[in-house]
């Protein structure tokens, strides 16, 4: 009876099962690489939410101050009515970007523009990171935030966990992306391989393809990581206002953005480097029901969220080189 | 259940699983590491699930489908010859005894009538969970099934 050999053949070879100890903790230690490199590829995708913000104002200084067609108004207040003056006294700007995909808050990164003007940051909250979510859960992971209670609440979030206020808060979503990314020609990705031209559907990939990011691929953050830096300097060299109006529907702005826009409707930071943030390496914190949630900056957390506050990023960043993911020279 | 209890209940089973399905320990073993990191990753949706075994098996049997397709194994296919696919797990079974024929033939079967093979007469499921776990109808796994045996009798008889 071939049924009954099949049987036997089947259970003659449980020899070629592999030993359980080993597996298990090949299948932890990858877990957590590919915890941390969603944080790195997410930190990434930063840089281009930049861009778009970069991009609001000088939609807002061409329209005069007038309505804009092409950026939605999260709430129901008008744009400025009165033409735009920018203020004589700069001041130190924090921005926050949310980057959603699929409605979902995939990015969240603070955008820091010193007094000084002579560079941009990017400092990456981990989606996963362990937060108290205002008036919802004193434990809960970031992007829960946003499912709650949208851009607004996620605001809330990050200010209860860095102290910081706002001057405004901007949503961007992956279709804006792609068409920014169209609008430009395309950016050049450049691997040990050679260089290649992507368009907007490429890029949205790459950023999108953590998920299925494998281990056997060589650094697989790095190309994202470069792409969207080569979007960025492109982006400044194109003309930002153009962009804008391509991307605009997926870009949002809450109130204090747009009042946001006529303080800083001319500031130029074409030139200036755009300096990426990320936590050096990932801490989990486990949680009883098996989930793991990640640590925000440990151990260097109040140091980084002062000297945002203070305007003092830059002398972070010289006492923490490890903590740079990226710059990117915006030519 | 947390992640950790159902490793530690499920883990080697799975194993077993993956062996019968792929034919060959390396191949089982990244088949059943990609799977579980997964499950790690997205526990709480496992977690929710009816039978998170029935589920995390029914993950497992369409990373396998998928093999190709995907990228995950493309490590494993590098390391054999590239154009075979999952030709090494033939060269495997072909080196070992005349005895072991039949494990040999497995491995050229459709991986879907392969896998129903092992739901059946390695795990000794009802038609119904083997169809739960393969995505299709019962009647589907039937067909399946005597379509299997009846390539693997022609085999037999030709020798």
């Amino acid at each position: 009876m071939i049924e009954n050999e099949l049987r036997e053949t089947f259970a003659r070879h449980e020899h070629l099962v592999p030993d359980q100890g080993p597996l298990r903790q090949a299948i932890e230690v990858t877990t957590v690489r590919r915890r941390r490199r969603r944080l790195v590829v997410r930190s990434a995708g930063a840089a281009l939410a930049v861009t778009a913000v970069l991009a609001v104002p000088a939609l807002f200084n061409y329209t005069g101050g007038s309505a804009a067609p092409a950026v939605e108004v999260a709430s129901s207040a008008s744009p400025p009515e009165t033409p735009v003056t920018p203020v004589a006294a700069a001041r130190p700007l924090n921005v926050l970007v949310i980057g959603v995909d699929q409605g979902r808050a995939d990015t969240v990164v603070i955008a820091h523009v010193p007094a000084a003007r002579d560079a941009v940051y990017l400092v990456s909250l981990p989606r996963d990171g362990h937060v108290v979510v205002p008036q919802y859960s004193a434990g809960e992971k970031l992007s829960v935030a946003y499912d709650a209670g949208g851009a607004d609440l996620m605001r809330r979030t990050v200010r209860e966990l860095t102290g910081l206020t706002f001057d405004g808060t901007v949503t961007v979503s992956y279709p804006a992306v792609k068409a920014l990314t169209d609008e430009v020609g395309g950016v050049q990705l450049c691997l040990d391989a050679g260089c290649e031209n992507l368009d907007g559907a490429d890029a949205t990939a790459l950023l999108r393809a953590r998920h299925q990011v494998r281990d056997g691929d060589a650094s697989p953050d790095r190309p994202a990581q470069r792409c969207l830096g080569a979007l960025a300097a492109k982006a400044a060299d194109a003309g930002l206002l153009a962009l804008i109006q391509i991307g605009g529907d997926g870009v949002t702005l809450d109130d204090a953005g747009l009042k946001l826009l006529g303080e800083v409707g001319d500031i130029d930071l074409a030139g200036e480097p755009v300096v990426g943030i990320g936590a050096p390496r990932y801490s989990a914190i486990p949680l009883d029901d098996g989930e793991i949630r990640e640590q925000v900056y440990p151990g260097t957390a109040d140091a980084l969220f002062t000297a945002i506050a203070d305007d003092s990023l830059a002398a972070f960043v010289a006492a923490h080189p490890d903590h740079v993911t990226g710059q990117q020279p915006q030519r | 259940m947390d992640y950790a209890e159902f490793a530690d209940s499920r883990l080697a089973a799975l194993s077993r699983y993956a062996v019968m399905l792929t034919g060959d320990p390396h191949l089982a073993q990244d088949l059943v590491q990609e799977t579980m990191v997964r499950v790690q990753l997205n526990w709480r949706r496992v977690s929710k699930a009816d039978s998170p075994d029935r589920y995390v098996r029914r993950m497992l049997t369409n990373q396998y489908f998928d093999w190709r397709r995907g990228s995950w194994l493309r490590r494993v296919l590098l390391r054999a010859d590239p154009d075979e696919g999952v030709a090494a797990t033939v060269d495997h079974a072909e080196a070992t005894a005349d005895r072991d024929q039949i494990w040999a033939w497995l491995s050229r079967l459709p991986r879907r009538q392969r896998a129903a093979l092992v739901l059946r007469f390695y795990e000794d499921l009802p038609d119904a969970e083997i169809a739960e776990i393969l995505g299709c109808a019962v009647g589907t796994v039937r067909a399946s099934i005597s379509r299997a045996l009846t390539t693997l009798r022609a085999q037999l008889v030709e020798v």
